[in-house]
């Protein structure tokens, strides 16, 4: 037993006596993590400068930077801005005066952005509704070029960016062109698909169209962009039994 | 002794560690909460709509990364304690079993018991993921493998820390806080080259004394592709055992 105790005694005096060296060597190994974790780490994110947090943002920036999880509270984001858009389209927002409509919708968008420029799906779909539903040019311009900054080999936002030119400038078969890459991808949102079918049928490609229509039904998961893709279908249907587009006259302010 | 009997040594205490944490009830009861937690996300990712299988995934993930970590924690903090409570310690101390060895098999074990939470959080996910017909995205297990590397520098972290403190409560708070600042640092870096001064000073230190755990988040730098290269794998593991040194260290001056 004594000397069984003897032995344990003297393991542990080992690392005793060894006093101040293993903090030393403790401290070097964390020096050389540390090190070698500032060679390896590249941020694809923003830097949080570029954040611009408002009183109403800056909670949820402060979690996200905290845990490291900027991508969930962009999602988070886009889930805000979803039911804000909704609520202001259904007249339950807060906006008083026609100039208050969707105010805050290109700050929510960017701020969306400035959390994670590589979530496609939603920044094509944001800057898609500020350039296409409420012509917003100049805003859907500015968030793609912020966009490009931080994902230049991102072909959707340059295929975006141009689509939003032709529109400004007015020349839908431009646009068309320039969207067609963008519906081929499988998180493109029915909302850009919808728009696109509307320009195919305004170029007179039903078959295109019709084609666009069946993809939404196929896909799309929200019951409105369905129920339109359905009654675009009808619509294509009277074109071919030869009568003329139900929508011919709405399609040309498009 | 030698060297291979300090690691059959080292088994069988990460071993035991490992049977007694998943043999209490709070296993059972922390599954079960993490289980409801997750299905409730569900709800949140149906808001999102055409967004749902990226929005589902990523509160999974670090849904999957909290509840770990808390686990983790809670062991980790309660590790010595309890066994000092149940006079149990004096059972392993009092044989010849240097101390150091003591500590690296309780560390395995916890490790051992996080990386069978994260499986079984991993399982957990999958199914809700699946149960909305969505699909599983590749990186979704290399995220899982992130939060298991992150949980490890933490744990042994935590560790030394609760060696260090009086009590269970600080040790779990000065870990969680270990947790934040590990993010915080690598985010604070442009900030850190436009101070000067003493706020210059303060905001450098931070970013030398906490390991960058952004290192290991690849729930979050999914769209960068598999992250994982040999210099953040050896990071880490020099973190880990620098952790380890200082904690046998520590351990090895603590009275009984």
């Amino acid at each position: 037993m004594d000397k069984i105790l003897t032995k344990r005694k003297m393991n542990n005096n080992k690392i005793k006596k060894a006093g101040f060296i293993m903090p030393v060597i403790a401290l070097t190994l964390f020096l050389a993590g540390n090190f070698l974790a500032e060679k390896e780490y590249h941020s694809s994110f923003p830097p949080i400068t570029e954040l611009q947090p408002t009183a109403f943002t800056a909670p949820l920036d402060m979690a996200a930077l905290s845990l490291g999880s900027r991508r969930v509270f962009a999602d988070i984001w886009l889930i805000r801005l979803l039911i804000y858009y909704g609520l202001e389209s259904n007249g339950e927002g807060k906006a008083d005066s026609a100039d208050e409509f969707y105010k805050e919708f290109t700050g929510r968008a960017f701020h969306i952005a400035r959390l994670d420029p590589s979530f496609r799906s939603a920044n094509t779909l944001t800057a898609a509704i500020l350039a296409f539903n409420m012509n917003r040019y100049d805003d859907a311009e500015a968030l793609l070029k912020y966009l490009l900054k931080y994902h230049p080999e991102q072909r959707f936002y340059t295929q975006s960016l141009l689509s939003v030119a032709a529109r400004k400038k007015g020349d839908p078969s431009e646009m068309l062109e320039s969207i067609i890459p963008v519906i081929q991808a499988p998180d493109c949102p029915p909302l850009i698909k919808n728009i696109t079918a509307l320009l195919f049928r305004r170029a007179g490609r039903y078959a295109e169209a019709a084609e666009l229509y069946a993809d939404i039904i196929r896909t799309s998961k929200e019951k409105e962009y369905i129920d339109k893709a359905v009654q675009g279908l009808k619509d294509l249907e009277l074109v071919r039994q030869g009568y003329t587009d139900p929508l011919s006259e709405e399609l040309q302010n498009i | 002794m030698s060297f291979l009997s300090y690691l059959k040594l080292i088994w069988i205490l990460a071993y035991r560690t490992f049977r007694e944490s998943l043999k209490t009830r709070f296993f059972l009861l922390f599954a079960i909460f993490a289980f409801i937690l997750m299905y409730i996300s569900v709800l949140g990712s149906m808001l999102a709509i055409s967004h749902e299988e990226r929005v589902l995934t990523d509160i999974s993930l670090l849904l999957m990364e909290i509840l770990c970590i808390v686990y983790a924690l809670f062991q980790v903090s309660s590790a010595f304690s309890t066994e000092i409570r149940n006079k149990t310690i004096y059972l392993v101390l009092s044989r010849p079993v240097p101390r150091a060895v003591c500590l690296a098999g309780k560390e395995t074990g916890v490790m051992l018991s996080t990386a069978f939470i994260i499986l079984v959080l991993s399982l957990m996910a999958v199914f809700v993921i699946k149960s909305r017909g969505l699909s599983v995205p590749d990186y979704f297990f290399a995220a899982a493998v992130g939060t298991f590397i992150k949980t490890a520098i933490l744990t042994s972290f935590a560790f030394l820390l609760s060696l260090l403190s009086t009590s269970d409560i600080t040790a779990f708070v000065m870990s969680g806080l270990f947790y934040v600042l590990g993010h915080v640092t690598s985010e604070i870096e442009p900030l850190v080259q436009k101070a000067s001064g003493v706020k210059f000073f303060i905001l450098k230190l931070c970013g030398i004394l906490f390991p960058n755990l952004n290192l290991y988040s690849v729930r979050d730098t999914a769209a960068a592709g598999f992250p994982f290269t040999a210099g953040s794998l050896s990071a880490a593991f020099l973190w880990i055992s620098a952790a380890y040194i200082l904690s046998a260290w520590a351990f090895s001056r603590k009275e009984f």
